[in-house]
């Protein structure tokens, strides 16, 4: 990060070489030893799968299902663990009652409760969307909670020498510094949001990227699968890439600061 | 031998100061101020004890003093961040419980809104009143100006160096055209070029803007340098040993710190310092 900015260009170089050099040793190793494709099929054969599935146009409606649910679950996800969190960090008695048992929500693995979820909610889109937005909530709680905990001890004196209400504290100093740690945690969801819907497409479920996973290894199609694993790190890169987007316009002063504030 | 002979003399010496008459010019007043603090482990500290000082108006107050001797505290509770255990502490008569319209504050760090341009950090005051007037504006610009940030106005904290970072936070101070300017180690993070040249400004700003200062340092000569009177103060428990009046003529600039009065002052300080340690090894 520190010395990005001259040699950037060279790095990425670097980073391209080392994909083609990893990639034209997987294909040699799967052609010169005569690898099973259901085992490990080569590069070429899962580009040529990947560009049948998108020309005959069968991967769309999957594509569609799960970007429908990785993005709404992420936004409900994201909206409750926001107004949970601020609300514990700023209603002290909120704490005491309801943080306990989010805790001990929180050290459940979600991916047991999903077949619950299609039992309650269907086999459809809601319970994938539940999933998904159960997954998200978490980190952006902690986040959110961890933000409002982060405010800079000496900013607040300043603030209350300066006369300012607990209102204005809140918009002008709390709200601010809490942003640091809130994208931290939208980034963790915006990944983890993915895996959730996978793993909801997993369990049951009729259309999905997950559920075009199980059925094509199903039918030994190991390179299809692999086609598809392609298409969800491109769905996993592009919502990490949004995030950091948002998070660079929004908190401008952590990247180009040592951070003389941020102690 | 010769520091055994001052006479860390602390409450008696304080009370004989409260009790002389420079009663009428007081602006500030404080009398018997005590504070304590319980320690998660139970056991009380003693953070001041019977702490009597009088500031008049337009004085220069500064504060030195080891580390755990109350300085900060004693900065707190004028801010009226900190509440007191017992004593009066009084500006023009009426207890100060809280923080004041016409104090302003300079922390150790800048503690600017990072998210704010220097201008935005310099108008708070001004906005936590909802004043957002053309006046008011005019007026944050013409401070930032006075103190050599004209071209600054619209820049984050983050693109300035530390010095300038507290020169805006001392513009802020004076946004709020405070009576009183209470300042805790304002340059203890600057380096020793900018710190003395943050000296030399601040002298400037305090002849131009006269108020009352009250200045805490852990440096002896940035004490003396800057004050009228230092107030040098011991820990355990947290005291004001003794009171010292500068009688430096003015205006002084960084050659005053070469006359030999001013190092028999400094040394003088030095002196209470090294009777407190001597009292404490023998402890």
């Amino acid at each position: 990060m520190s010395d990005a900015s001259k040699p950037a260009g060279s790095h990425l170089l670097q980073s391209i070489a080392v994909a083609v050099v990893v990639i034209a040793v997987w294909e040699g190793t799967c052609r010169g030893f005569d690898v099973s494709p259901i085992v490990l099929p080569t590069p070429s054969s899962i580009v040529v799968r990947l560009y049948a599935l998108v020309s005959s146009g069968m991967i769309w409606p999957h594509l569609w299902a799960t970007l429908v649910e990785v993005l709404s679950g992420f936004v409900l996800g994201g909206i409750a663990g926001l107004v949970i969190g601020a609300t514990i960090s700023l209603v002290p008695v909120f704490e005491r009652l309801v943080y306990p048992y989010l805790v001990a929500l929180q050290t459940l693995p979600k991916v047991a409760i999903a077949p619950l979820f299609i039992i309650w909610f269907g086999y459809g889109l809601t319970s994938k969307v539940v999933i998904t937005a159960l997954v998200c909530f978490f980190p952006v709680l902690v986040s959110v909670i961890a933000g409002f905990h982060a405010t800079d001890k000496d900013q607040l004196d300043m603030m209350r020498a300066f006369g300012a209400t607990k209102w204005q504290t809140l918009m002008r100093l709390r709200i601010p510094s809490a942003l640091v740690l809130i994208f931290a945690g939208l980034e963790i969801a915006a990944v983890l949001a993915v895996i959730g819907a996978i793993v909801g497409e997993f369990v049951g479920a009729q259309v999905g990227l997950g559920y075009l996973v199980v059925t094509l290894n199903f039918g030994m199609d190991v390179s299809g699968v692999f086609a598809v694993l392609i298409v969800l790190s491109a769905i996993g890169l592009a919502m990490h890439g949004l995030m950091r987007y948002a998070a660079r316009r929004s908190i401008f002063w952590i990247r180009r600061s040592d951070a003389p504030m941020m102690h | 031998m010769v520091a055994l002979k001052v006479q860390p003399a602390g409450s008696a010496y304080g009370v004989s100061i409260s009790a002389s008459d420079s009663t009428k010019s007081a602006m500030i007043r404080i009398a018997g101020l005590e504070k304590r603090f319980k320690t998660r482990s139970g056991e009380t500290v003693n953070a001041l004890t019977n702490v009597n000082l009088d500031i008049r108006e337009n004085e220069f107050i500064s504060v030195v003093g080891p580390s755990g001797c109350g300085k900060t505290t004693l900065l707190r509770i004028l801010a009226g961040l900190e509440s007191r255990s017992s004593g009066t502490i009084q500006c023009d008569g009426a207890e100060i419980s809280g923080p004041r319209p016409d104090v302003g504050v300079v922390f150790q760090q800048a503690t600017l809104l990072p998210w704010n341009t220097v201008l935005t950090n310099v108008l708070l005051p001004a906005h936590l009143r909802n004043d957002k007037s053309e006046a008011t504006v005019k007026r944050a610009e013409g401070l930032l100006a006075f103190m050599g940030l004209k071209d600054f106005a619209q820049k984050y904290p983050f693109e300035l160096s530390g010095g300038m970072q507290q020169r805006v936070a001392i513009c802020r101070a004076l946004m709020r055209e405070p009576r009183i300017l209470l300042m805790d180690e304002p340059f203890g993070a600057l380096d020793a070029m900018t710190r003395e040249a943050m000296n030399m400004e601040l002298m400037r700003v305090w002849s131009e803007e006269r108020k009352t200062v009250i200045f805490i340092t852990h440096s002896i000569p940035e004490a003396v340098l800057l004050s009228d009177r230092v107030v040098v103060m011991s820990p355990r428990p947290g005291r004001i040993s003794e009171i010292i009046d500068v009688d430096v003529g003015r205006p002084r600039s960084l050659q005053t710190m070469a006359t030999p009065r001013f190092g028999e002052l400094c040394d003088r300080i030095r002196t209470i310092f090294g009777a407190q340690s001597v009292t404490a090894t023998s402890l």
